[in-house]
């Protein structure tokens, strides 16, 4: 069996191209994770919602019914014996709107569009390689189950995600059209649905990693807290499910982004810490506090300033090249510096590694150039999927005139500044209470910020919170100011 | 020259030091302000008890609810210093969180200085811990404590163990949004006695085995506007009880009783400007002794208070003694410090020598820079941007607060006087009249008496300048540009100076209708018919003699949805919108029921402020939109979202929908 050289365990990600594909995924993954099935015939090429292009549609399964087909002819009886359409006339126009309505916003240049994953029938309606067209595209879902593992998390994020849209009290969406967009769903899909309806309120992935020496306050365990919350307290229940599920993959798409900027973070310290003097403990606390400040939030701040394109750069460039350096240096034969899972249990374990790595590489002839190189590296191997990723999961994407209003980025000639959508501040705020209607305080939000590695100012978070109507009387919380959630 | 520099000590920056339990700040020339309305009365039932001759009663409990600088720690101070206790433990130079006394009655008493500061051992969920400990040793208790630890302490009463930690943080969640979640449920436990509905006070016992171990008075000690009224409570009947409450008041701005009834700040801000004037022996022209003079003044602290009321609900926040004090310094001498006083006093002395100079340009910088020193000018202007040096302006230190932010909202020049009276149109012919050889401030003071009251030597020596400098008949030499420049400053000093006597805050039109709004909130939890329609037509408009409002919920938005495009929307009947309005103490929040709705909580809340209530007026008076729309927006497409969920989850199968496109429109 391979050693596991990697600090987290994390494979190299791949930036999805569309939001829905989250949730898409994680509903994917129960079903694999029960069928561990291979292919589903030879020339399959994935599932995508609606065809936007002739170009390269060969092997992609279209699971948007079209007009005149016995699914939409089915989807017409449903909705008239449902006396939801007079007739079929009207029924064949209220298919169209609803099918239209679940179709996610795409960019200009897509082949194949998604549908909005309302719930696990639509969720399924599309996969990673359907929208990507990619072979095999890296494990987005796994990716996130480590970092919610990670963060200490205790179910695992599909099965949260799949409790909470199959909440009994309906969850935003009226009972009607839940059934009609389940009848959406392809026949021959039904047993895939059954098989995640059943296995995902338990899904968990076994044995990854929980390494003790993570402190409290890293992307990981803003994660898995947000997303437990989300999931948990009846937040579906408090908005349409349209907004729930937009919430869900805000939640998402930041975890992702800001758990590899940890991530690279690390790496790259602790690649510099290996040729340093300094106490392991100090540098290991230094690297820790550091984390939490990677992007600048003022929006008084000049543009050229407040641009944190470089940062994402570096950290993707040189994180890589660090990482790949440290795997070498843990797949050694003979003296090798030790894995980093080796010290999982230990509350200061990645102090203990710093040292048994000093160790090792004491005396190593060039390794300070190594170091040096690795430090300076520019595009090295797998940076660029971790620069995408992390680069165009938090930027805003405008998609067919539809403005991104969960986005944390913005980005304009040579400028990329943190200037997050209205609903991503809200979302962030919100899953800080204990639930709906339930108040934070700001010295909350700046700590889930400080966590995904945003040092926000404060005047910067008062202004932005006042103008959504979130802030209230400002003067009797800590850090002078009341949260209310967005419901 | 100089100022006395003590004014400087509550100013914004100001070092005065905070009072705690063991030391009551010295205070002969800044004077002592009355407590937050029932907090002075429950402290006086906790000294009842504290000095009562056996520990056979029940425990005594205060809890002081509320942020920095309203008087929670004088209260605490108060108390400790009447109850002859004698402090446990070493003391020490430093604020701490808990000091803990020995009665003479062998009881204890628990002071609970400051919540926010960490406990030694750094464990979380200190304060439930504070309250428990109070309750396993029936120790008296007196708690001040900001809402922020309260949110960050709440807990699951399931997850505990121990009764005493049980109750204590019933008490916790009680205290923050005064509902009792475990009502008589179990014993021990807490039952509240007195709720006082949109007021400050409240009252509870622990019961245990059937018998009261504890009677806990809680009082919100910022829900009372130090800008109002405040009446004074009925006397206390009995100490283990409710004590017997007052409603709190609110008189609006634009009433004809404003003028008549005096605000809790007000006898405060006329005695510190009659202790600062007292020490002041300057030129009758000096305009830091005029703004003391005018200050003094009842009726021109009457029109300061209420200006500063008006800054308050324009912001939606709170002004706390500290603020107000902060802001009292301001309008004496600015946004000094201890810095900048003695070239404050240079500066003061050279505009006063220019006035007296033969050259009229000399003349007229002086009497600007002089007239830039009133209170009237320094509040919305001393401090707020760099001043880059120009000659006639003080190079005011810069100084940012939330309360000057609030104060410059509410600058009268961004909208002035009542909508229905000719404030403007009085103040602009009566400045006209300049160009005649009138002058009109004098001519105002004639006429109004607030006006008269503020007035003085230095005001009419600016005037007199001014006329004589802008006078077509007179050859000043003045450019015509300089001559408009100069009129255009003397119009905003008059605008000002009028709107702070007559207390006019911008929109006072607006900052009236929201203080009846929460009189008509306090008093039958409605609105006034019309508000109402205006506020509903907001949040859910319906197209023209239609009485349904459609909203889509497929969409990132929830909206009306745009004709022709192809969208599915929920119909919700407006006149299924029950909408109920709610005082928690200075706030309105407004509450959207559906009829549909079986559970009991509101299926939408959001606060009235200034920006929605504006917005509704506009529409009440056929104006269509102001800028507050864009501030209002987010939130209300919250509202609607939160609408669409509960009536999606409570109409059932009932619930109608809308289907369109270009060439399709149906309801079902």
């Amino acid at each position: 069996m391979a050693k596991n050289v990697s600090l987290f365990g994390l494979n190299r990600p791949e930036y999805p191209p569309s939001r829905e594909l989250f949730m898409s995924e994680l509903a994917w993954s129960v079903e694999r994770n029960v069928n561990k099935r291979q292919e589903k015939k030879a020339g399959f090429a994935g599932y995508a919602y609606g065809e936007l292009s002739a170009k390269a549609k060969a092997g992609f399964e279209f699971t948007r019914p079209e007009h005149g087909s016995k699914k939409f002819e089915d989807l017409c009886t449903a909705l008239v014996n449902g006396r939801k359409a007079r007739d079929r006339n009207s029924a064949a126009k209220v298919v169209s709107i609803l099918l239209e309505e679940l179709e996610a916003p795409y960019s200009s240049k897509a082949l194949r569009s998604a549908a909005t994953p309302l719930s696990i029938e639509t969720a399924l309606l599309q996969d990673l390689r359907g929208i990507t067209g990619k072979r095999n595209p890296a494990n987005l879902a796994l990716n996130l189950e480590k970092m919610y593992a990670l963060g200490g998390g205790k179910t695992s994020v599909a099965a949260g995600w799949t409790s909470a849209v199959m909440s009994p009290s309906g969850g935003g969406m009226p009972a009607w059209i839940r059934d009609f967009f389940a009848g959406v769903t392809p026949g021959d899909m039904d047993a895939i649905v059954q098989t995640v309806k059943q296995h995902g309120p338990s899904h968990v992935i076994k044995d990854l990693r929980q390494p003790r020496w993570l402190p409290s306050n890293t992307p990981y365990s803003w994660f898995a807290g947000a997303w437990d919350n989300l999931c948990e307290r009846g937040w579906v229940d408090q908005m349409p499910r349209r907004r729930w599920t937009d919430w869900a993959s805000c939640v998402a798409r930041t975890a992702l982004a800001t758990g590899f900027m940890f991530e690279m973070h690390l790496y790259r310290r602790l690649c510099a810490a290996l040729i340093t003097e300094e106490d392991a403990g100090d540098a290991v606390r230094s690297m820790m506090d550091d984390s939490n400040r990677l992007f600048s939030w003022d929006d008084l701040m000049q543009k050229s300033a407040a641009d944190v394109g470089p940062i994402v750069r570096q950290l993707a460039d040189s994180g890589s090249a660090c990482r790949e350096l440290i795997n070498d240096l843990v797949s050694e034969d003979g003296e090798a510096v030790p894995a980093f899972a080796e010290f999982d249990q230990e509350g200061n374990g990645l102090t203990s590694w710093l040292q048994a790595a000093r160790k090792v590489c004491k005396g190593r002839s060039g390794f300070e150039q190594e170091v040096g190189a690795a430090m300076a590296a520019k595009k090295s191997g797998t940076a660029n999927n971790t620069w995408e990723t992390i680069r165009y999961s938090l930027l805003a994407r405008s998609s067919d005139g539809e403005q991104d209003l969960y986005a944390l980025l913005k980005s304009a000639g040579k400028y990329t500044w943190v200037e997050p959508g209205q609903e991503w501040l809200v979302t962030i705020s919100s899953l800080q209470a204990r639930g709906p209607g339930q108040l934070s305080r700001m010295t909350d939000l700046t700590s889930a910020l400080a966590s995904i590695g945003i040092d926000a100012s404060q005047r910067t978070l008062v202004s932005r919170l006042e103008s959504y109507g979130l802030a209230r009387s400002s003067h009797d919380a800590d850090d002078a100011l009341e949260i209310m959630p967005g419901f | 020259m100089s100022y006395p520099s003590w004014i400087l000590e509550r100013s914004f920056g100001g070092l005065g030091v905070a009072v705690s339990p063991v030391y009551a700040a010295s205070g002969e020339k800044w004077p002592n302000g009355r407590s937050s309305p029932m907090s002075s009365e429950a402290c006086r039932a906790m000294m009842m008890a504290c000095s009562a001759s056996d520990t056979l009663g029940p425990a005594h409990m205060v809890f002081l609810v509320g942020g920095a600088g309203n008087g929670k720690s004088k209260l605490a101070a108060e108390v400790v210093a009447n109850v002859r206790g004698i402090r446990k433990g070493g003391g020490s130079v430093f604020a701490q969180r808990c000091y803990e006394f020995d009665l003479p009655n062998g009881r204890a008493l628990r002071v609970l200085n400051d919540a926010t500061i960490p406990p030694v051992d750094r464990q979380g969920s200190a304060l439930r811990r504070d309250i428990a400990s109070a309750l396993r040793g029936k120790e008296h208790f007196l708690g001040c404590i900001n809402r922020g630890v309260l949110i960050g302490e709440q807990s699951e009463r399931s997850k505990l163990k121990d009764d005493d930690e049980k109750v204590a943080s019933d008490i916790v969640a009680w205290l923050l949004n005064g509902e009792l979640r475990c009502q008589g449920a179990e014993e021990p436990c807490l039952d509240l006695v007195v709720g006082q509905e949109g007021g400050n006070y409240q009252f509870a016992k622990v019961r245990a085995a059937g018998k009261v171990t504890a009677v806990l008075h809680l009082v919100y000690m910022d829900s009372a506007s130090l800008l109002e009224n405040w009446p004074e409570p009925p006397l206390m009947e009995q100490a283990d009880a409710a004590l017997p409450t007052v409603e709190l008041r609110v008189t609006p701005l634009g009433g004809v009783e404003r003028a008549d009834v005096a605000t809790a700040f007000e006898p405060c801000l006329t005695n510190l400007a009659r202790n600062f004037q007292k020490e002041l022996r300057l030129d009758e022209l000096d305009p830091i002794a005029a703004n003391a003079r005018s200050l003094s003044k009842d009726i021109v602290a009457r029109g300061w208070c209420s200006l500063m009321r008006g800054a308050e609900i324009l912001s939606g926040t709170h002004f706390s003694y500290r603020e107000l004090w902060a802001l009292s310094a301001h309008s004496l001498v600015g946004p000094a410090s201890s810095d900048t006083m003695s070239r404050l006093a240079r500066h003061v002395a050279e505009s006063l020598e220019k006035i007296q100079s033969k050259g009229i340009r000399e003349r007229v910088a002086g009497a600007v820079a002089l007239g830039n020193l009133r209170s009237h000018m320094m509040l919305f202007e001393a401090g707020a941007s760099s001043t880059g040096g120009e000659a006639n302006i003080f190079n005011w230190p810069r100084t940012t607060s939330d309360a000057m932010k609030a104060v410059h909202f509410a600058d009268p020049l961004k909208h002035f006087g009542p909508s229905t009276g000719h404030g403007s149109a009085d103040i602009d012919e009566a400045l006209d009249g300049l160009k005649d050889g009138k002058y009109p401030g004098a001519d105002l003071v004639s006429r109004d008496e607030a006006v008269g009251a503020y007035w003085g030597k230095l005001d009419a020596r600016i005037e007199e300048i001014v006329q004589e400098a802008i006078d077509p008949d007179k050859e000043s030499g003045l450019a015509l540009k300089e001559r408009s420049n100069l009129l255009s400053w003397y119009g905003r000093y008059m605008y000002r100076l009028v709107a702070l006597v007559r207390g006019w805050p911008a929109y006072v039109s607006v900052v009236t209708a929201w203080q009846e709004t929460w009189l008509d909130a306090f008093s039958s939890g409605r609105l006034d018919a019309s508000l109402e329609d205006a506020i509903l037509e907001i949040v859910a408009p319906v197209s023209e003699g239609a009485h349904k409002a459609m909203f889509t919920f497929l969409q990132p938005r929830v909206t009306q949805g745009e004709p022709n495009a192809p969208k599915v929307r929920i119909e919700i009947p407006r006149n299924d919108m029950n909408l109920s309005a709610r005082v928690e103490g200075d706030r309105v929040e407004l509450e959207i029921r559906l009829r549909s709705q079986r559970e009991d909580h509101a299926s939408a809340v959001t606060s009235l402020d200034f920006h929605l209530l504006r917005e509704a007026m506009a529409g009440l008076e056929g104006h269509g939109f102001t800028d507050s729309r864009l501030i209002i927006e987010p939130r209300i497409e919250r509202l609607r979202a939160a609408m669409v969920a509960a009536q999606m989850h409570s109409g059932g199968d009932r619930n109608r929908f809308n289907f369109s496109d270009r060439n399709y429109d149906e309801t079902r």
